[in-house]
């Protein structure tokens, strides 16, 4: 089981990247990278960070996006 | 600081093989904070996010694959997307310097550079006069398979290479008064949505 990290996942690609590698793959999907990554070597967003990524299974994954 | 989590993040999974960033925003206002956001999320983001990947394969000596996005238009400045275009030269020359930088230390982790044209997402819906798009379930299909490939670059779809050659050579003179200002100018009507 490979596992993957998918940063940017709220683009319709990331979704379905996310989607298609959940299926049999442990997925970590980093969503509203946006608020996360502009702010990215401040201590609070550093910190949100590790709570905005979360791993998901396919369920949870199927879950967040449809 | 960042480094620190993102190896919790992957100690959490078990290990990680695979990071695929595919972040990126565009805006045209010229407005300076959203110019920076663009800049932090497209080029600021994928550095920090692709280093701790390559530390992470470096320093633990493990097989991996860091996979970004750029685009076609990384190959040019082209009007009113500066910005953009920046930001995905950034990503594509970055990216370009951890495969050296893999080869000339003999890692053992593969880059691969995914480079878009029109891809049949939410973002496109109200946009007129698109050409060459790709449906996402194609697009989806390239991008997996190239990665399974471990390709060192590859175009969604593979047409838009076609695009990329004649941004990147045609003369400024020609190109201020081509088909493609127009095709830029669609473009850049994207650039209030997130993509």
């Amino acid at each position: 089981m490979q596992k993957i990290i998918i940063v940017g996942a709220a683009s319709g690609m990331g979704k379905s990247l996310a989607l298609f590698y959940a299926k049999k793959n442990i997925v970590a999907v980093a969503d509203k990278n946006i608020t996360a990554l502009q702010h990215i070597f401040s201590d609070k967003i550093a910190s949100d960070l590790i709570c905005e990524i979360d791993i998901y299974e396919i369920e949870n994954a199927r879950k967040l996006f449809f | 600081m960042l480094e620190n989590y993102f190896f919790e993040l992957v100690n959490k999974m078990g290990g990680l093989d695979i990071l695929i960033y595919s972040a990126g925003i565009a805006d045209k206002s010229g407005n300076w904070e959203n110019e920076l956001q663009q800049h932090n999320v497209n080029a600021i983001g994928f550095a920090a996010i692709a280093n701790a990947a390559f530390q992470y394969f470096k320093l633990n000596k493990f097989e991996g694959q860091i996979v970004g996005f750029s685009s076609v238009l990384a190959y040019r400045g082209l009007s009113q997307a500066q910005t953009y275009c920046a930001g995905k030269a950034f990503v594509h020359n970055y990216l370009q310097g951890l495969r050296h930088t893999s080869k000339a230390e003999k890692l053992n982790i593969h880059i691969t550079e995914i480079c878009p044209g029109f891809v049949q997402t939410p973002m496109i819906e109200n946009q007129t006069n698109t050409f060459w798009v790709t449906p996402i379930y194609k697009a989806t299909q390239q991008i997996t398979k190239a990665i399974n490939n471990k390709k060192k670059r590859v175009f969604i779809s593979k047409r838009w290479e076609l695009i990329k050659i004649i941004i990147q050579f045609i003369p400024d003179c020609i190109l201020y008064n081509s088909f493609l200002n127009g095709l830029i100018f669609r473009k850049k009507e994207m650039f209030s949505v997130r993509s």
